[in-house]
């Protein structure tokens, strides 16, 4: 490894790597530890790693354009029902799940293999290069890319003195030659060495990074649930609807890492008190929502509150609580033809409509008291926050309670009760269909805001109108590695951009009448670009430092 | 968030007249350089062709600055007089572009980056800033002058495309766009992508001086016929390749940190918005893309075989990734980037 210590000829030579050259197996040499050594020094090679990063660039283009089940699992599904085998044989190369993929791996694993490959050896080099004192003065200063000479009444000492000083003020290392090839005493001068100190904590970094990453997805968990307001929320499951535990049969939807001890989660519980949505007076337009939230970080701890917010989760030790989505979750009550019974269930029902929050759940009474085939009521709801009819059909033209209305579908008989089937939608295969009718709700008129003739006399009400929030839970205990590798790579780039790095000689030498001939070459290591400024600037501030002012004391 | 969040209409007026008489003061720009170009001498030569040879990165065969250099500067001549003019109003559109970007703000009461007009509007305005933020060193002014007419080129498609196609009624922030990180990532993205804009300008003349300067080399002893075409007659005042290459270097290599800030930035605030820094949504992944391009590039300047030419076509396909990433995926793509909003 000639390229540390080696001087004008290499940095004039156009280098700026100081990795070693791949170097091709000689035929003499065609054992198979040289060629897994030349394979090595390929795939460490600055050109390798140009190529790979072009490849991971390349890689991740159709996770951007194809649909991919860890965002979108329904565009998925769609996307393979519409394509057929063609579809199917892209999920055969997982290019639906493109960024857990074992080629897409591959890629930034090679990346990794061969960004520590080629980063061990350059630490070492670079250690030595930062104990090694600053190159020798070369002979002929003169034939530097800059060079400069002057004269001094001052003498030779002194000038080496001055410049020395000079020089470390501006951040150079420095080193006094007295024996200077016979000519005199000269100076070398180094800055800059921070520039590959940067550079190799900037690749560094992106290990540690994705490290980080690799971390947290093995120790992290996300769990999805969506809970009902406390004061609506069904009394029959005694508030359950409201509260959400950290335990994994709680949540809707949960995916852990490999390494969670799933059955050993948090001790938590939260609560969801009231949500309110606030919207541009007049408009449509959300400005705000308020997840107004208790909770408790294990059953014998105190309840606390707190609010959830877009841009604001809970924290609740190493995991956070975030809102996701919301809605309204109508309270149906059911009522015997005597009044005399009454059964109440708060059912969740998820927006057709993000902007007008039309909704549509399904409602199902079983095991009712009366002689109706199969004593089970079932009841299809299209729920309209603010009814009005356009075009003679019914729609919403806002996400507020301001004429709230719901469409019901009657249905009775076998509902698919214990078969499998979404709760959100009806199972009407071999139910029968009863009637359609419509709740106003806010109307005072109980032709309106109850429904009646249905089998077995009941009537359905609703009374009230709560909503739902949904939330996610996500422990990502790899987050604060990735944030502060993150920092690193920032400042590192900065670093290995911005300083840089510079040889400056320095030769005095006796001249007549006991005055000294300065000269003074440069040489710019990287980025060679203004040098001949800053250079200039240089020789300006030791020509200065190197007058003798006998009001200054230097 | 504060309460009052009506729209001041007529403030909202005033900023559209101003982006109107950016876009017409930046195309009345365009066409003095462009003036300056067909009516001009050649232009003064800057000092940093001396020191291109100290460069340690590689020097291109020096006949054409040679023969540039060798035709005498001649001062104060119709072209350095439309040159300044065109300034002048480059300067003008700035400020008025400027002015209606902050009654923009100040009509809505927030940042005046929430919809893809308004980001349009602070990119161009990023660049056009870029650019003359280059002219006011003196050093770097002789070599940043003769980009004006490409550099405007950019900023009045993006920005006319901006105020037609793209735009928007000045209205307030979704609640998910009301954080201060907005403030944070999208004001680095701003600044990156305004810069990436000069340095792709740069790239781009690179490409097509260092071909001027090959063909200038063939012609040997007859470099008049290389002249007659109209490219010619431009490429010869356009500053060497050796120049122009260094130029996009630093300008790609200012903004390549900023653009990291932005993704990490934008990280930080998708968890918090999210639950997740990194969920490869579509824009997430074309910054990703473009972050890893502009890095290949970085590289490819310190490669053996891959620097001068090769190297540019990759900081132009990088920046062709992040108009891609502005674009495409945020109209066409779905993604949770999606209300972004025309
Ligand atoms: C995701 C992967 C990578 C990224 C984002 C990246 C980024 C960068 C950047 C931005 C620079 C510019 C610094 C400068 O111009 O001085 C750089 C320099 C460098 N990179 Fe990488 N790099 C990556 C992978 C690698 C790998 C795998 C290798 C080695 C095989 C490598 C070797 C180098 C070397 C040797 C330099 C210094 C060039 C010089 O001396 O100027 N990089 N890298």
């Amino acid at each position: 490894m000639t390229v540390v210590h080696d001087e004008v000829e290499t940095a004039e030579g156009g280098r700026l790597s100081t990795q070693p050259d791949p170097v091709a197996p000689r035929a003499a040499q065609s054992s198979r530890l040289a060629t897994a050594r030349w394979l090595w020094r390929r795939l460490t090679s600055m050109r390798t790693a140009l190529v790979l990063l072009f490849l991971l660039a390349v890689a991740a283009v159709p996770g951007s354009l194809l649909p991919q089940r860890s965002n979108d699992l329904a565009r998925v599904d769609d996307y393979l029902a519409r394509h057929g085998a063609l579809a199917r044989f892209m999920d055969r190369i997982w290019l639906f799940d493109v960024f857990t993929s074992p080629w897409f791996a591959a890629v930034y694993l090679l990346l990794v293999i061969s960004l520590l490959g080629c980063l061990v050896p350059r630490w070492s080099m670079h250690a030595r290069a930062m104990l090694r004192r600053p190159p020798r003065t070369p002979a002929r200063l003169s034939r530097l890319p800059q060079h400069a000479t002057f004269s001094t009444p001052l003498p030779v000492d002194a000038v080496v003195a001055a410049a020395q000083r000079t020089l470390r003020r501006r951040r150079f290392r420095t080193i006094v030659d007295d024996g200077d090839r016979g000519r005199g005493r000269s100076v070398s001068a180094e800055k800059g060495y921070l520039r590959e100190t940067g550079n190799l904590f900037f690749h560094m970094a992106i290990v540690a990074l994705l490290f980080g990453v690799a971390y947290g997805s093995l120790y992290g968990y996300r769990g999805d649930r969506v809970l009902v307001e406390a004061q609506v929320a069904d009394p029959a499951k005694s508030s359950a609807q409201a509260l959400l535990t950290d335990t994994q049969g709680q949540y809707d939807d949960f995916s852990a890492g490999r390494l969670v001890d799933t059955g050993n989660l948090a001790p938590w519980t939260v609560r969801l008190d009231s949500f309110v949505a606030t919207y541009q007076s007049g408009t449509t337009t959300p400005k705000r929502y308020d997840a107004h939230m208790s909770y408790r970080t294990s059953p014998t701890a105190p309840w606390q509150t707190d609010d959830i917010r877009v841009n604001h989760p809970l924290h609740l030790g190493a995991t956070k609580v975030y809102l996701l989505n919301h809605g309204y979750a109508p309270v149906f009550q059911l009522v015997s033809p005597d009044g005399k019974k009454k059964y109440t269930q708060s059912v969740v029902c998820p927006t057709l409509s993000t902007v007008t929050l039309i909704s549509h759940c399904a409602v199902v009474f079983a095991d009712l008291p009366d002689k109706s085939p199969s004593h089970t009521l079932g009841f299809d709801v299209t729920f309209l926050p603010t009814a009005q009819f356009v075009d003679g059909r019914p729609t919403s033209t806002s996400p507020q309670l301001g004429n709230p209305d719901a469409i019901v579908g009657v249905y009775s008989g076998d509902l698919g009760l214990g078969r499998a089937h979404s709760v959100y939608s009806l199972n009407t295969a071999h139910a029968q269909f009863e009637k359609t009718g419509n709740i106003v709700l806010l109307s005072k008129d109980p032709a309106f805001n109850v429904l009646t003739g249905l089998p077995g006399g009941w009537t359905l009400q609703i009374p009230a109108v709560g909503q739902w929030a949904s939330f996610q839970v996500k422990r990502d205990p790899g987050k604060l590695v990735v944030l502060l590798a993150a920092a690193t790579m920032i400042l590192g780039i900065l670093t290995s951009l911005r300083v840089r790095r510079r040889r400056v000689w320095l030769r005095a030498t006796p001249g007549e009448e006991g005055s000294t001939l300065v000269e003074v070459g440069g040489l710019a290591r990287t980025d060679a670009d203004g040098f001949a400024e800053e250079f200039e600037g240089l020789v300006q501030r030791l020509t200065v430092a190197t007058t003798p002012s006998p009001g200054r004391k230097e | 968030m504060s309460a009052l969040a009506v729209i001041d209409a007529s403030l909202a007026g005033t900023s559209n007249d101003l982006v109107t008489a950016a876009v017409f003061l930046y195309a009345f720009a365009m066409l003095g350089y462009a003036a300056e170009f067909a009516f001009g001498r050649r232009a003064r030569r800057a000092p940093l062709v001396v020191h291109a040879a100290t460069s340690l990165e590689t020097v291109p065969p020096p006949v054409a600055e040679a023969h540039v250099l060798s035709e005498p500067p001649r001062r104060a001549d119709r072209g350095v007089v439309l040159g300044r003019f065109a300034v002048a109003l480059t300067v003008a559109g700035w400020a008025a572009h400027l002015g209606s970007v902050v009654t923009r703000g100040l009509a809505a009461h927030r940042v005046p980056w929430g919809n893809m007009y308004e980001f349009s509007s602070m990119v161009t305005l990023a660049g056009a800033t870029a650019y003359l933020v280059l002219l006011l060193n003196p050093r770097l002014r002789p070599l940043v002058r003769p980009l004006g007419a490409f550099v405007m080129v950019p900023v009045v498609l993006t920005l006319g495309l901006g105020t037609t196609v793209l735009y928007a009624k000045a209205e307030p922030l979704q609640p998910a766009l009301q954080d201060y990180w907005i403030k944070i990532h999208v004001v680095a993205a701003i600044i990156a992508w305004g810069t990436f804009m000069v340095g792709a300008v740069a790239s781009a003349l690179y490409l097509a001086k260092s071909r001027f300067e090959a063909r200038l080399a063939l012609a040997g002893d007859d470099p008049a016929t290389v002249d007659e075409t109209v490219g010619g007659g431009i490429m010869r005042k356009v500053p060497s390749a050796a120049e122009l290459d260094r130029l996009a270097y630093r300008v790609n290599a200012f903004a390549f940190p900023i653009w990291t800030f932005a993704i990490v930035a934008g990280a930080i605030w998708a968890e918090r918005a999210w639950g997740r820094y990194w969920g490869w949504d579509p824009k997430e992944t074309w910054s990703f893309i473009t972050w890893v391009v502009y890095a290949a590039y970085l590289h490819a300047r310190a490669t053996a075989g891959w620097k001068g030419r090769r190297a540019a076509y990759l900081a132009l396909l990088a920046f062709s990734c992040l108009t891609f990433d502005y674009y495409i995926v945020n109209i066409f793509v779905v993604g949770l980037h999606s209300y972004a909003g025309l």
